[in-house]
């Protein structure tokens, strides 16, 4: 049985963001008719732009919904290989992971942690390589970053507590 | 004539060390992006634009469009020797570059794509010097009705001559409401920022770029490398003197057809809902279309190098014109660039030429020496630009996604943007898959202000009434242009029935 990541067609997929656009377009109107959505004495109110623009979306997401999902709908499979899956979560998976550590262990620690481990783990480098491609690029960044053109970065939890100076 | 000393001017403001030094290292970069398949010409400019508000604005500006002129004569490389191209607007010369390649003729075709694109970018140039002043003296009679009226014809572009109407509604109307998060100017209430205090700040529209344009297309490029294999490239990447002359002399053949397509790019360019890709495909289709041997296209014909060539450079560099002269801009890349040229304190538009000469026309001189110096550095150095193809992927993806995410805090120092590039990396890889065309939703989100504006003192001057845009000289025909384009889609299904009731009826 092929599983439903696999099974899941475009016009599926063309159904969900129509579904979403919807939600947020009704949740927009909300809004705008709160602001306040006519014409008022001075000039349009803050909520008309909103609730224009709303309404406009809203109609163009029914029109592509009914072109798309009722009268030309594709049933091809949105994914075309179970690989495309597999690729798109090993790749996707890290960069999540890689924001999420950020706060903890600061940019540079972070970039350092996460191109080591994605050439060990997907690139099947050995574990030398990795060690240092992990340790270059955070030295190579920190110098054009913090001396070269004086941006800051995020700092790691160690930075703040001043244990280290990154 | 007055364009010629401005222009002179250009030049010799551009041509300090250090600035000719940013030129060249976006030109290397922008050859680098161009070649390496997973990163395009506009993701390259969307990810190093945070570094440049650092930097002095002439240097910034000429080393970003140093990475936008470089990836279009990258991307060739790819297409000709491996059939992958390395931008949208790299397809069509494959079409004849890589049956070329099979042939053994890869130098020539290569040769041929270089100094074609030289020249396509050169005539581009030339058009945009003697038409920016009097453009820039036509806007400056502009008022808001006139303004608005423009603007309209630039989303009208997107709706009327791009793929899916009702997509492009959507994505226009979603980067214009993207636009309208956080407070708003006039009233000072707050929109749409649902009570949280990081949203009053607004979306800025470089960590969103940055997430549509960069991780975006890492995660597009993951999702197709099971399907991509790159074979040996040191061997066929070779150029030699008498390919260079042979291209050369190729280009010269066909001047003709050359300066067709760089003239029909470079109106292309101009407008904000057509750019490089369509200008490659139109000039590709007409050469096709007006040869004498039409058969040859697909196998191999010159001409089939010479024409999308000719135009995507010119396009490239007909965005720009729009971008500088109205603050209305001809692609995406051009509005990130325009997002550029805000972060350096200026204002795109026609007073941009009167009050700061200086920057104007030391861009339109490096459009100029950029492309000198990307064709010499093609034609010199395409084997080491090949090279580059070696870099394993799992040190090439992770270094974009770092970049992208320093990029995106860079901004305005804020971790919400580097969630929200993250966000919309995965927002764009979808809207991608499903042939939500971007351009739209960048292009608003970045002109969303303006316009909101345009319209507002529009309606006050008019004391409400929106018969103003048809009543003014200037503005009428503007818009009434504009309202052809928005409808164009509906004229188009009834054609489309008269025709087919048409054929039903003659098969009868």
């Amino acid at each position: 049985m092929t599983p439903i990541w696999m099974r899941t067609t475009i016009r599926a997929v063309e159904i969900g963001l129509v579904v979403i656009l919807l939600i947020l377009g009704v949740v927009i109107v909300i809004e705008a008719v709160e602001l306040g959505p006519t014409w008022g004495e001075s000039g349009p109110q803050a909520g008309f732009f909103l609730f224009v623009l709303a309404i406009a979306m809203i109609l163009g997401t029914l029109g592509v919904a009914y072109v798309n999902a009722y009268r030309n709908p594709d049933m091809r499979p949105f994914f075309e290989a179970p690989e495309e899956v597999e690729d798109l979560l090993k790749v996707g998976l890290p960069i999540f992971a890689l924001v999420l550590i950020i706060p903890l262990f600061g940019m540079y620690m972070s970039a350092g942690l996460y191109l080591a481990f994605f050439m060990a783990w997907y690139g099947k480098f050995r574990w030398y390589s990795a060690l240092a491609g992990g340790i270059i690029l955070p030295v190579v960044l920190w110098i054009m970053l913090r001396e070269g053109f004086n941006i800051s970065m995020p700092m790691s939890a160690l930075y703040r507590s001043n244990i280290l100076p990154f | 004539m007055e364009a010629f000393d401005l222009l002179m001017t250009g030049f010799d403001t551009l041509l300090t060390p250090t600035r000719i030094g940013f030129m060249m290292l976006g030109i290397i970069l922008g050859l680098l992006v161009g070649v390496l398949p997973g990163v395009g010409g506009t993701t390259g400019v969307a990810i190093l634009l945070p570094v440049t508000v650092f930097f002095e604005p002439v240097s910034a500006l000429v080393m970003l469009a140093g990475i936008y002129w470089g990836s279009m004569y990258g991307g060739l490389i790819t297409s000709i020797l491996f059939g992958v191209p390395g931008n949208p607007w790299s397809v069509a010369v494959m079409f004849d570059g890589r049956p070329l390649a099979k042939l053994g003729k890869a130098g020539l075709a290569m040769a041929t794509g270089f100094w074609v694109s030289f020249f396509g970018a050169i005539i581009a140039s030339v058009l945009f010097t003697f038409f920016a002043v009097p453009f820039a003296e036509m806007a400056l009679r502009f008022g808001p009705p006139e303004m608005f009226a423009v603007l309209m014809i630039a989303f009208g572009t997107f709706i009327g001559m791009g793929g899916s109407p009702g997509k492009a509604l959507i994505m226009i109307t979603a980067g214009f409401l993207l636009s309208t998060v956080g407070l708003d100017v006039v009233t000072g209430q707050p929109r749409l920022t649902f009570g949280t205090i990081e949203l009053m700040r607004g979306f800025h529209f470089v960590p969103i770029t940055i997430g549509l344009f960069g991780i975006g297309e890492v995660l597009a490029n993951a999702a197709e490398r099971y399907k991509v294999q790159i074979e040996d490239v040191s061997r066929a990447a070779k150029l030699g003197l008498h390919d260079i002359i042979a291209g050369a002399r190729a280009v010269f053949s066909n001047a003709g057809l050359a300066t067709g397509s760089a003239v029909l790019g470079f109106v292309t360019g101009i407008l904000p809902g057509a750019g490089a890709t369509p200008a490659s495909f139109m000039a590709y289709g007409f050469a096709q279309k007006m040869s004498r041997h039409p058969e040859q296209f697909g196998k191999g014909a010159i001409e089939g190098v010479i024409a999308p060539e000719a135009a995507n450079n010119a396009a490239g560099t007909g965005a720009i014109l729009p971008m500088l002269v109205l603050g209305i801009p001809g692609s995406p890349t051009a509005a990130i660039l325009m997002a550029g040229v805000f972060m350096w304190g200026f204002i795109p538009g026609p007073r941009l030429f009167t009050e700061q000469p200086e920057f104007v026309w030391s861009f339109i001189a490096s459009l100029y020496m950029s492309n000198l110096g990307a064709l010499l550095i093609c034609l010199t150095a395409t084997p080491l630009l090949a090279m580059m193809l070696r870099t394993p992927y799992a040190i090439m993806a992770p270094l974009i996604v770092v970049l992208s995410l320093i990029g995106a805090y860079a901004i305005q120092n804020a971790f919400l943007d580097v969630w929200l590039a993250v966000i919309f990396g995965v927002i764009g890889f979808v809207l991608r898959r499903m042939d939500y065309p971007l351009a739209p939703l960048v292009v608003a989100l970045v002109l969303g202000f303006s316009t909101e504006e345009a319209l507002r003192q529009s309606l006050i001057m008019s004391d409400g009434s929106m018969l103003i845009f048809f009543q003014r000289p200037l503005s009428a025909p503007i818009m009434v242009a504009a309202l052809l384009l928005f409808m164009l889609p509906v004229f188009q299904i009834f054609w489309r029935r008269r025709q087919a009731r048409k054929n039903a009826a003659a098969a009868e």
